[in-house]
């Protein structure tokens, strides 16, 4: 608020989902920094302030439905700027604010590219139910994990490749699928801007079926090679 | 963090491992899971007339301490009345096996587990019936063979 009066004026409408955060300004160019930590102006790096969440990191909306390939470029991109190697010469502040930048960023986007766990990220940022809170699945859901437990286990110890492929082409197209289904109930979510109820209730759809898709999950790495 | 001589024993010699006909109506079953591990938990009982649990089996997909916990979960089941079962708590797991913290939800799973077979026990003899459950039809055919009557001398 003390800076001078750069032509940012007033963000009457941040450039991205206001959701992604407090429109601060950089440091040292004090223009409106748009990832968190590293502006995208001046590159200088900014601290970590209070609790800024792995979205505003990376500088992306705070949206489950994201382009995947501008993600990897927002990461890189960044990244690039914080490397600890440009900062070899300068203080020890520096130093330590690139390494800090620079592993945050690394966690950040490996939360944020994988989808489930970008969905599970999300959904505990948005407030909705842990799966600790929430452990349930659909009716018979757990019986029919039970019996493909059962299957993969008895392929594996008899050895029979070909049923474990079999099974794990059939989990991973399941699971494509299942997975499609939390894009479209956080794009519900999304679209119901200001049903606090509803939204409530689009974050408990999204938590039943994260849960049923760890289960998927699990089942799909005991297809996998070993 | 090495898992208790225990929890070790349980898992490497699980006790009633297997399953009841889940359609006999003095079994109860009970599925449940933990969706932050994607662990799944079976947990079966048997019913006498007296109230007593006959038999107790289960099957669990997860981890040494899930094993564990529902291994040593039916060895207390057995022989007890259905009402002191629900009286049965993952605490009492979890220090009997001496569960580390990250491992206490396995107890929990194990206690819900129980809750949910007999609560299936309790609905199934309700609706069968009628009141109370004094007069269980004493199964057809006696067919010891369901997998139970394994040993029959416990007290």
């Amino acid at each position: 608020m003390s800076n001078e009066h750069s032509h940012a004026g007033n963000p009457a409408s941040p450039p991205e989902d206001s959701a992604a955060g407090v429109m601060t300004k950089c440091v040292a160019c004090s223009r409106e920094l748009r990832s968190a930590v590293v502006c995208d102006y001046c590159h200088t790096l900014n601290p970590i302030g209070a609790p800024t969440d792995y979205f505003a990191l990376l500088g992306v909306p705070r949206l489950f439905n994201l382009d995947a390939d501008e993600l990897r470029r927002r990461y890189l991109e960044l990244s690039r700027h914080a490397h600890p190697d440009f900062f070899t010469g300068g203080s020890e502040e520096s130093q330590v604010l690139a390494m800090t930048i620079s592993s945050s960023l690394n966690d950040a986007y490996r939360t944020l590219s994988d989808p489930f766990e970008r969905a599970e990220y999300l959904e505990e940022l948005l407030g909705g139910p842990s799966s600790a809170v929430d452990k349930t699945t659909p009716q018979g859901f757990l019986d029919e994990m039970m019996v493909l437990q059962e299957e993969l286990t008895e392929a594996r110890l008899a050895g029979d490749h070909l049923a474990l492929e079999r099974h794990g082409e059939t989990l991973r197209a399941r699971l494509a699928q299942m997975m499609a289904r939390v894009a479209e109930l956080f794009a519900d979510f999304e679209s119901q801007l200001g049903c606090e109820g509803i939204r409530l209730e689009c974050l408990g759809r999204i938590r039943r079926q994260l849960n049923a898709v760890s289960y998927i999950r699990r089942l799909v790495s005991m297809t996998a090679g070993t | 963090m090495a898992y208790s001589d225990k929890v070790l024993d349980h898992f490497n010699n699980p006790r009633n491992v297997g399953s009841l006909d889940k359609n006999d109506p003095t079994v109860g079953t009970g599925i449940v899971g933990a969706p932050e591990c994607g662990d799944v938990m079976k947990l079966q009982i048997k019913v006498g007339d007296d109230g007593r649990i006959v038999d107790a089996k289960f099957k669990t997909f997860g981890c040494g301490s899930a094993i564990a916990s529902s291994s040593l979960a039916t060895e207390w089941l057995k022989g007890r009345n259905v009402d002191d079962a629900t009286q049965l708590r993952n605490t009492d797991i979890a220090s009997e096996l001496s569960l580390p913290p990250v491992k206490i939800h396995c107890s929990v799973l194990a206690e819900d587990a129980v809750k949910a077979a007999i609560q299936d026990w309790k609905r199934k003899n309700a609706a069968a019936g009628g009141g109370g459950c004094g007069p269980v039809q004493v199964g057809v055919s006696a067919a010891g063979g369901a997998g139970a009557a394994r040993d029959g001398k416990d007290k």
